[in-house]
């Protein structure tokens, strides 16, 4: 066990910058009368441009690892290390503005606003981090910027389309640019091919792994499915409420 | 940013939304109307009946009057706080016109070239509007009307109430005035009131022939109906109420105006000074009992209703805008419940609990703004064009909501008060926002997760 907790926190070759790191997370749920632990003392370090993937089977408490240390969830115990703070010790303004600027969420269900439009649902990061005149007077450049992501992953033809006429790989890949808009540190990906077929599936992994590779991108990626998982640098298992290496 | 495009989106693609600002837009019209309605009703009704009467009136108790009024008059006149007086007599009487229109009417004699400076009587004529007068016409040959009289032109003058004489609105609200109204005569039945014992002389009926000589119109639906308004000499000569050897001369009332600026009830204290001083002076308290009123008090039973019947429309209006406010927040509790999931997907890209009940009120705030302004159009367009409204109601679908004979006035009062209508559209705006503001709480306090996974 020893063994592989430092298998967890080994550097890895060229990447030794420590951008995350998780200790002794605890977190629990209560069902009715009874209380299920999910993660129990969880430990967890995350390098700079590293792409993780935490497989598991289902219900093991993937997602809640993800959203914890994503700030969108806090722990019963435990400290979660981003940028020298404790992110459980965070204020909620100072949660939400790590999860604005410093980190970027894809969820399953790709969770795009139905009233805005492509190129609106891509911004709409940028309008949260800036008040009204901030973005007025950078809106070209945002603008721009929002275009460049849509553009890069095939949706410039899309920006004035709502969501409900996009394809679910269409939309998945509306959701990868929103949460990059921020350039965030971090990006967070909740099993986001759990609800494509197979072909796209394989589109959208090369979509991440495209933003690893070129862009030096950190992920953290949460799926069940092993052949994807395969693709990150690091595939780690959440069984009985810890991480482990997996063994292929 | 991100709250005011939402807002606006929500605005625009929520048809939810659009029941709200219906609803406040619907409110806030029908606030504004009915106040405006009630709110110039009660104003007309201080203004009109002001208008009929002095600022201070000094008022017998009886038929019978009082004397040495010419004295009081004198001494009041005298005061730098009054700008003029006029003696004014009131009874009731039989009238024939043309032997077409037999009616009691109430009787007013006044000077009238005195009465117009106290009163706005004289913007209620309709051809002696610039020139108030009983003089007859030169251009009407009185003689030779039938019952052709070569004293016809001695008869004195009679303005009536344009009701007397049947002057109404047609179907367009134009006024009908009947043709040869002012060829017509009337004769004037009136009993004379004694300055002794029970005062009203049944026995002893005078009955006086006058020439119609204009109609008044204080829109004062009790004035128009059921008065005329004759010379006070006349009317006093044949009430009996002139001087006769030892009996002085007598009139009802006394009307006075304040000079602009005085406060009438500070005028009232030193007017009643020289009334009580006259009075005691010729020791007639007994028989001739004088009140000294403000016209405020002297309509005081009248204004007390009607101030009675405003509490009452603004306590309605407190339950309305209750209901408008518990409306707002269910319908804002829905948008909440439907929009959970938006809520968690704007926290997750880091919107923060206050900015996430700023959405909500905010959105809440443009409604109110929205519908408020909406109202405001809407209750403006009623309230401006309300009579042509009523007048089509009356003539399309039989309807008759205003009847002069209830509410005293034969228009509809259709002028918006700014002030009013400003606090109206404050309240819709607040109403708005605290009908939002527990479903925004709510929505600040969602758990991300939880929101993300609603379903």
């Amino acid at each position: 066990m020893k063994q592989k907790m430092s298998q967890l926190t080994a550097p890895i070759s060229g990447k030794t910058v420590t951008l995350l790191s998780v200790a002794g997370l605890y977190k629990s749920f209560r069902m009715g009368d009874s209380v299920i632990s999910v993660l129990k003392g969880l430990d967890l370090t995350v390098k700079s441009g590293e792409f993780i993937a935490i497989e598991g089977r289902s219900g093991t408490g993937k997602s809640t690892l993800l959203h914890i240390m994503g700030a969108l969830d806090v722990a019963d115990s435990g400290r979660i290390e981003y940028a020298d703070r404790n992110i459980a010790d965070l204020s909620g303004n100072a949660r939400s503005r790590l999860r604005n600027t410093e980190f970027g969420f894809v969820f399953q269900f790709y969770h795009l606003l139905p009233e805005l439009n492509v190129l609106e649902n891509v911004l709409i990061s940028a309008m949260v981090e800036h008040s009204v005149r901030g973005f007025l007077s950078r809106r070209s450049d945002l603008r721009e910027r929002a275009i460049a992501l849509l553009k890069q992953f095939g949706l410039e033809n899309r920006l004035k389309h709502r969501p409900s006429h996009l394809s679910g790989g269409e939309r998945q890949r509306v959701a990868i640019a929103r949460a990059l808009m921020n350039r965030p540190k971090v990006l967070f990906a909740d099993e986001p091919t759990g609800n494509l077929d197979v072909e796209t599936g394989r589109q959208i992994m090369g979509v991440l792994e495209k933003l690893h590779q070129q862009q030096s991108q950190t992920i953290i990626m949460v799926t069940h499915d092993r052949t994807l998982a395969r693709q990150a640098d690091r595939v780690l298992v959440l069984k009985h409420g810890k991480l482990e290496n997996a063994e292929f | 940013m991100y709250k005011l495009h939402l807002i606006f989106k929500y605005l625009r693609k929520r048809r939810i939304a659009w029941v709200s600002l219906l609803a406040v837009t619907l409110c806030t019209a029908m606030v504004i109307v009915v106040l405006s309605v009630m709110g110039g009703w009660l104003r007309m009704f201080r203004a009109s009946f002001h208008g009929l009467t002095g600022d201070v009136i000094v008022e017998s108790r009886s038929l019978t009057g009082f004397p040495f009024y010419q004295q009081m008059l004198g001494d009041i006149e005298k005061l730098p706080e009054v700008e003029a007086a006029a003696p004014v007599i009131r009874t009731f009487g039989l009238i024939n016109i043309r032997n077409v229109i037999r009616d009691g009417v109430q009787v007013i004699g006044f000077p009238i070239d005195q009465i117009v400076k106290v009163n706005d009587f004289g913007a209620s004529l309709n051809r002696k509007k610039n020139h108030p007068s009983f003089s007859l016409y030169d251009d009407v040959p009185y003689e030779l009307i039938p019952p052709a009289n070569k004293d016809a032109r001695k008869r004195p003058g009679m303005i009536v109430g344009a009701g007397v004489v049947g002057i109404r609105k047609d179907g367009e609200g134009k006024l009908e005035v009947p043709p040869g109204l002012y060829e017509a005569w009337a004769s004037l039945t009136l009993l004379g009131i004694s300055g002794e014992g029970s005062g009203l002389d049944v026995g002893d009926k005078e009955v006086t022939p006058y020439w119609i000589v204009d109609y008044s119109r204080t829109q004062v639906w009790q004035y128009d109906s059921k008065t005329v308004y004759v010379p006070f000499a006349q009317v006093q000569k044949d009430l009996h109420m002139d001087a006769f050897g030892e009996e002085p001369a007598r009139t009802h009332d006394i009307q006075i105006k304040v000079k602009p600026g005085i406060d009438p009830a500070a005028a009232k204290i030193k007017i009643k000074a020289i009334v009580d001083r006259i009075v005691t002076e010729h020791d007639i308290s007994f028989k001739y009992p004088i009140a000294v009123e403000t016209w405020e008090e002297s309509q005081a039973m009248w204004l007390g209703a009607i101030e009675n019947e405003k509490s009452l429309m603004t306590f309605l209006f407190g339950l309305i805008s209750i209901v408008a406010i518990f409306m707002i927040f269910c319908i804002f509790y829905m948008i909440v419940q439907e929009k959970t999931k938006d809520i968690g997907i704007v926290k997750s890209v880091g919107a923060t609990n206050a900015g996430v009940a700023g959405i909500f009120l905010g959105y809440g705030f443009a409604i109110g703004l929205v519908g408020g302004g909406m109202g405001l159009g809407v209750g403006y367009l009623i309230v401006r064009y309300i009579n042509e409204l009523h007048t089509w109601m009356g003539r399309a679908l039989g309807i008759v909501i205003w009847k002069p004979e209830v509410y005293a006035f034969d228009t509809i009062p259709n002028t918006i008060n700014r002030t009013e209508v400003l606090v109206i559209v404050a309240v819709a705006v607040v109403s708005s926002v605290v009908g939002a503001l527990v479903p925004a709480t709510r929505a600040a306090r969602m758990n991300p997760i939880e929101a993300l996974r609603w379903e």
